[in-house]
């Protein structure tokens, strides 16, 4: 029963099927300890790069939106 | 029914509605459980977390956290709320709550209710909370939440839909993750830009500190302690930390569960 407790919530217990076929592509030696750890500096890489791809496109809303036009626009109204 | 048997029909009550579902589909079992040793659950776990403290106690998160509270009281105070966004924000916000409630629905059908705890369903919540705040609240969600957002875009890449065979499960979780994907940009602008105006590596240092704590702490310490109730956690870290320095492992459960 006890080994039935196990769920694999977040991947943290076993890789998915998609992740087995991607995973025998890559050197072993990336995969050490476990391919926890790989995904973890993949996330780290990947969530900064779509953090700041989020900011950017808030960004260029603004070149296009600023907030003093869109003041003006409700004191108009 | 004696009263000392009542916390052992709540835990299996419990358990039932939490886990069993989740087991028959498939996500997880002794097979998953098998795919890495106890000992590189443990090493790997510690050594995150020692990483996930470090960081905390040398960047002085607690600090930056304060001042970029204040910044974004400051920056609230001075901005208007605009009405018709007020009705669209609580509008949306509902959405994300009557979606979640959705979630909840199919996961108690299924009995597999410990897959609320996924990301991309917390992430569904915090984004109806961020929309229905007018506070610092929902601008720190907005800010900390954007780092998850690469487990939503590998979800929507790479779907792992097997077992979502309820009736519009299916288009449930396209439809919530792509609601997940774009509300952000909404969240940023909203307001006059306060979010953005506060965004910087902090804030996405934090959203991926929080990630990488709740991986290998919530996430973890049920599957590395052959645990997954969420109130059995203390008592399972307890004893996986007495199987390691006995060097073996755990075999039995709290409160007679096995």
């Amino acid at each position: 029963v006890d080994l039935a407790f196990n769920v694999n919530v977040e991947f943290m217990l076993c890789p998915t099927a998609a992740m087995h076929t991607i995973f025998p592509l890559v050197p072993q030696w990336l995969l050490w300890p476990s391919y926890r750890t790989t995904l973890t500096l993949v996330v780290f890489l990947v969530g900064t790069l779509i953090s700041y791809a989020y900011m950017a496109a808030a960004a260029l809303i603004r070149t296009q939106f600023p907030p003093a036009v869109m003041d003006s626009k409700r004191k108009a109204q | 029914m004696e009263i000392r048997h009542l916390p052992t029909i709540v835990l299996r009550g419990l358990y039932r509605i939490l886990v069993t579902g989740t087991l028959e589909k498939g996500w997880g079992g002794p097979a998953c459980r098998a795919a890495l040793p106890i000992e590189t659950h443990i090493a790997e776990s510690a050594f995150w977390l020692v990483v996930a403290a470090t960081v905390f106690v040398v960047y002085n998160i607690p600090k930056k956290y304060k001042a970029l509270v204040k910044n974004i009281e400051a920056d609230l105070a001075k901005t208007p709320i605009n009405k018709s966004a007020r009705v669209f924000e609580l509008c949306v916000a509902w959405v994300h709550f009557i979606m979640f409630a959705q979630i909840i629905y199919y996961k108690s059908n299924i009995l597999s209710l410990v897959n609320m705890i996924q990301p991309c369903h917390l992430i569904l919540l915090l984004q109806g909370i961020a929309l229905y705040s007018t506070g610092t609240t929902g601008v720190i969600i907005t800010l900390c939440i954007l780092p998850s957002l690469t487990g939503t875009l590998l979800a929507m890449l790479f779907p792992d839909v097997g077992g979502l065979d309820q009736f519009l499960e299916m288009d449930a979780y396209w439809l919530q993750h792509y609601l997940i994907q774009s509300v952000p940009l909404y969240l940023l602008v909203r307001r006059n830009y306060v979010a953005l105006k506060n965004g910087s590596s902090f804030n996405v240092l934090l959203g991926i500190w929080i990630l990488l704590f709740l991986h290998f702490s919530l996430y973890e310490v049920g599957p590395a302690s052959t645990c997954q109730l969420p109130f059995l956690r203390v008592c399972c870290t307890v004893a996986l930390l007495t199987a390691t320095i006995s060097q073996c492992s755990v075999t039995s459960l709290p409160f007679g569960l096995n």
